[in-house]
């Protein structure tokens, strides 16, 4: 009974959590756990003795001291960005607060069966961006969540192999708060020449309405099965695959008017084919929005239900541990992630023209390098560098994730205390290679290129994390 | 102690590894940028009709692209699709051009009502802001009552005046150039609608509001442009030209067209016949109707007291214009000379010539007599970019 709450303490947490978890390749995130986080994500090959190889290899499970681990942490997460335009320089910065993430594993282990159960977020991002951003109408507070809920179990063959495996049963849910910008609105109702606001000569991204998207309660099930082997006892190696979630988002778009302020000349062209509009007096576009029924039920920007599906993809890692002393080792890793299945992202809305983004991400593959050394029986420093390549083409860094290749270092410090306690904390410093990108979408049909990006996007986190486990 | 050496050896060897693939590829900032001089990055255009590439009666993408204003931001260095983007208007335009005045035909086959929208375009900053029709007052407000907007004003600006879109846009370097249409309604109509130019204190009182406020936002240089005296373009034939022509038979004899008050030594001489008013009256007697030309006393006929007030219109503007280009330290440059010389060497018709012709108002003005066309467009940008390159020392290559 006391374990079954712990489980649902724990999801309960994360779910809470995970919005801000903007700091990885497409919008994967890594850091599971303190001890691993500290030698750069390296813990594939050599498991830390907190439970989170239920995340980096559920084989490591039994590997682990005998007995019950159950660990629990924070990482806090400081996103630092900004986009700076090509045309006057002026920097407009993320908005996201500092976030706290937590984490919690619990899992039972023989020294030869082991199971438990884990709660982590593998896939998520949160960008926020002020309201006035002229990237508003791709999204400017934007909040995706994937939560793996992960009940495993391994068994340890021999002394030298290890295999284990994991059923995930993922939650989603997303959220994307945008502005409409009015000059692709058609202008149905308003002016019987039958084309587009933008085409009367309104700005391009003029506010018409803010758009709040919200769908949740996606569900899917996918697996995470790894393998551990020691040929020598100085050399650790280890594989992992994580499969691919497809999630089915069902939710609804809300719409409301947002005030735009502009004022029109007389004789404007919406006046002059509008008989009940006074051609010879300055025209409020708010008073001419108000009246269109563009907001009246069943129009296209009314409340409405709108679909969405979005595949979380699956990712392979292998890495080796070498135990260079009995008190260092050093580890290495690849990840490759399967971004190329996030081609499109495509909501169908009930009212409202479909919305259809070509994404075109690209596989990625990450590269990590850590170390581990027991400085005194209570005191393991850790440290580490990894290099990430970002999945999004040069056409589709938009301030929905404006992400690229990503140098990071790390540095961790693990404490014992007596013989069954452990705190560990780690820092991680994220940089992000300054990338071009857009605060535009094409237009309707239209692919986007590359000659959309109008600046530069940077990026830089920090992150701090801290972990108490306990074995017993 | 050797062991302890080879840890360290391995741990540099995996700090130095992990610094290689730390290799950063920054993407930079990609700014406006002038080959000429950062003077110009971003150069805008405040204007009329001329400065947004009005000719023949109508504007489109095409007659657009043709105005002095791209024209000299091309010789600046600045790409015309990025760099100095212009509020393009589908074709076949807002209205169409003619294609011949006479037979009144647009290219599309349009009316002079008719309207083919704006392009759809990702900037909502453009810099070339003119709007055709655009008085002094106008490039300060649409909304005051003394403006007069027409639908262009919204299918090129929004909601904005001019000078609200020129300072969005940040601007290093401006050119502007208004005023004719603060003479020009006066002059075609003969005095009647306006009954009056602008008065010379309103004018000044927006150009100094224009010029103080492009200053303040920091504007490093510019270029203002004086009033052409529209009294001179070949929309508008004096009344002894018309007798001269009638002297000659190329024009109707009375009793079909009869000229009063038009032959010198008659005051009405001097007066000015607009082509809209004239040519439907000799039409008319070359289709055996007997009509009447008064020089002195048809209120479309610009009489010699009106042409008058124009010019002294113009006079009291390029003071205007000249003083201001002086106080914020700017190039100025005043067209007149250079009109004048044209029409001195006969380059441009006294009268319009007859159908068929491609070119009833010579090889400088477009089909609607009023307007440059693109050679003359071409000429103003190469004139314009010598005044920038005597004020500022810089070298802005010549127009091909």
């Amino acid at each position: 009974m006391r374990r079954a709450t712990l489980c649902l303490v724990a999801a309960a947490a994360v779910a809470a959590a995970a919005p801000g978890a903007l700091k990885a390749q497409g919008f994967q995130v890594n850091e599971h756990g303190t001890c691993v986080m500290g030698r750069a994500g390296t813990g594939v090959a050599s498991p830390c003795n907190d439970a989170s190889s239920i995340f980096y290899n559920p084989a490591g499970m039994a590997v682990q001291n005998a007995g019950w681990t159950v660990a629990a942490g924070v990482t806090v997460i400081a996103a630092i960005g900004n986009f700076e335009a090509d045309w006057s320089a002026e920097e407009t910065k993320l908005a996201n607060n500092p976030i706290p993430v937590p984490h919690l594993y619990g899992q039972y282990s023989t020294g030869k069966w082991a199971a438990g159960l884990g709660v982590f977020v593998p896939y998520g991002l949160g960008t926020v961006w002020p309201d006035s951003f002229e990237g508003r109408f791709n999204g400017y507070d934007n909040d995706l969540r994937s939560i793996y809920i992960q009940p495993s179990a391994a068994y340890r063959i021999n002394e030298y192999v290890s295999v284990g495996a994991g059923v995930d049963i993922v939650v989603g849910s997303l959220e994307l708060t945008q502005r409409v910008d009015m000059t692709t609105i058609p202008i149905d109702g308003v002016d019987p020449s039958n084309g587009l606001f933008g085409q009367l000569g309104i700005p391009y991204h003029t506010d018409i309405a803010n758009a709040d998207i919200k769908g949740s309660g996606a569900t899917g099930i996918g697996g995470n099965i790894g393998i551990w082997v020691r040929p020598t006892p100085r050399l650790e190696i280890g594989a992992r695959y994580l499969s691919r979630v497809t999630l089915d988002y069902e939710g609804t778009a809300e719409f409301i008017q947002v005030q735009n302020g502009i004022i029109l000349a007389p004789q404007n062209p919406i006046s002059l084919q509008n008989p009940a509009l006074p051609n010879d007096q300055p025209l409020p576009l708010d008073l001419v929005v108000a009246g269109a029924g563009l907001f009246d039920p069943g129009a296209p920007l009314s409340d409405q239900t709108v679909t969405t599906s979005i595949t979380m993809p699956d990712q392979f890692t292998v890495g080796a541990s070498f135990a260079v002393s009995p008190t260092l080792k050093l580890m290495g890793e690849w990840q490759w992630v399967h971004w190329s299945l996030f081609e499109t992202l495509e909501a169908d809305f009930e009212f409202a023209p479909d919305l259809l983004l070509e994404e075109n991400y690209k596989n990625t593959n990450g590269f990590r390098f850590g170390i581990d050394w027991m400085a005194s029986e209570k005191i393991n420093v850790r440290g580490g560098y990894l290099h990430h390549q970002g999945a999004a083409p040069n056409e589709t860094v938009t301030p929905l994730l404006p992400e690229g290749d990503r140098n990071e270092f790390t540095a961790g410090l693990g404490i014992r205390f007596g013989r069954n306690w452990m705190v560990d904390l780690a820092y991680q410093f994220i940089n992000q290679d300054q990338r071009r990108g857009r605060v535009r979408e094409p237009f309707p049909g239209d692919s986007p290129t590359v000659e959309l990006n109008s600046g530069v996007y940077t990026f830089n986190a920090h992150l701090l994390a801290a972990t108490v486990a306990v074995n017993f | 102690m050797a062991r302890r050496k080879t840890y360290r050896l391995m741990g540099l060897a995996v700090i130095t590894g992990g610094l290689l693939f730390a290799s950063c590829t920054n993407d930079s900032l990609a700014p406006p940028t002038s080959d000429v001089d950062a003077m110009f990055n971003r150069f805008v255009t405040i204007g009329n009709s001329v400065t947004a590439g009005f000719q023949s009666g109508g504007i489109n993408d095409s007659t657009q692209l043709e105005s002095y204003a791209p024209l000299v931001a091309a010789q600046m260095g600045l790409n015309d699709t990025t760099e100095f983007q212009l509020p393009l208007l589908n074709r076949p335009g807002c209205p169409g051009p003619f294609t011949d005045i006479y037979t009144q035909t647009r290219v599309g086959g349009g009316s002079s009502s008719d309207c083919a929208l704006r392009e759809l375009r990702f900037d909502h900053r453009f810099n070339n802001v003119a709007v055709p029709g655009a008085q002094v007052k106008d490039v300060v407000t649409n909304l005051d009552p003394a403006s007069s907007p027409n639908p262009l004003t919204t299918f090129i600006l929004g909601g904005a005046s001019q000078l609200e879109a020129a300072l969005e846009n940040e601007p290093t370097f401006v050119s502007v150039m208004v005023g004719n249409n603060d003479v020009l309604g006066y002059a075609l109509s003969g005095g009647l609608s306006p009954t009056a130019p602008t008065a010379a204190n309103d004018f000044d009182q927006d150009y100094q509001t224009i010029v103080n406020s492009l200053v303040a936002a920091g504007v490093q240089g510019g270029i203002l442009v004086g009033v052409f005296n529209v009294t001179n373009i070949p929309f508008l034939s004096a009344g002894q030209v018309y007798a001269g022509a009638q002297a000659g038979a190329q024009l109707p004899p009375p009793p079909f067209l009869t000229l009063l008050n038009c032959a010198p030594p008659s005051p009405g001489a001097n007066s000015l016949i607009p082509f809209s008013y004239g040519i439907p009256k000799v039409d008319s007697a070359a289709g055996g109707a007997n009509v009447t030309i008064d020089c002195l006393n048809d209120a479309p006929v610009l009489n010699p007291t009106e042409a008058g007030v124009a010019v002294q219109a113009i006079a009291d503007y390029n003071a205007i214009i000249s003083d201001a280009a002086a106080d914020a330290g700017w190039a100025y440059y005043d067209p007149n000379p250079t009109l004048d010389s044209l029409r001195a060497a006969g380059e441009i018709p006294l009268f319009p010539t007859p159908p068929p012709t491609t070119e009833p108002f010579g090889e400088w003005f477009s089909l609607d007599g009023v307007h440059p066309n693109a050679q003359a467009h071409t000429l103003i940008a190469q004139k314009l970019i010598e005044a920038i390159n005597a004020e500022y020392g810089t070298a802005i290559p010549s127009v091909n």
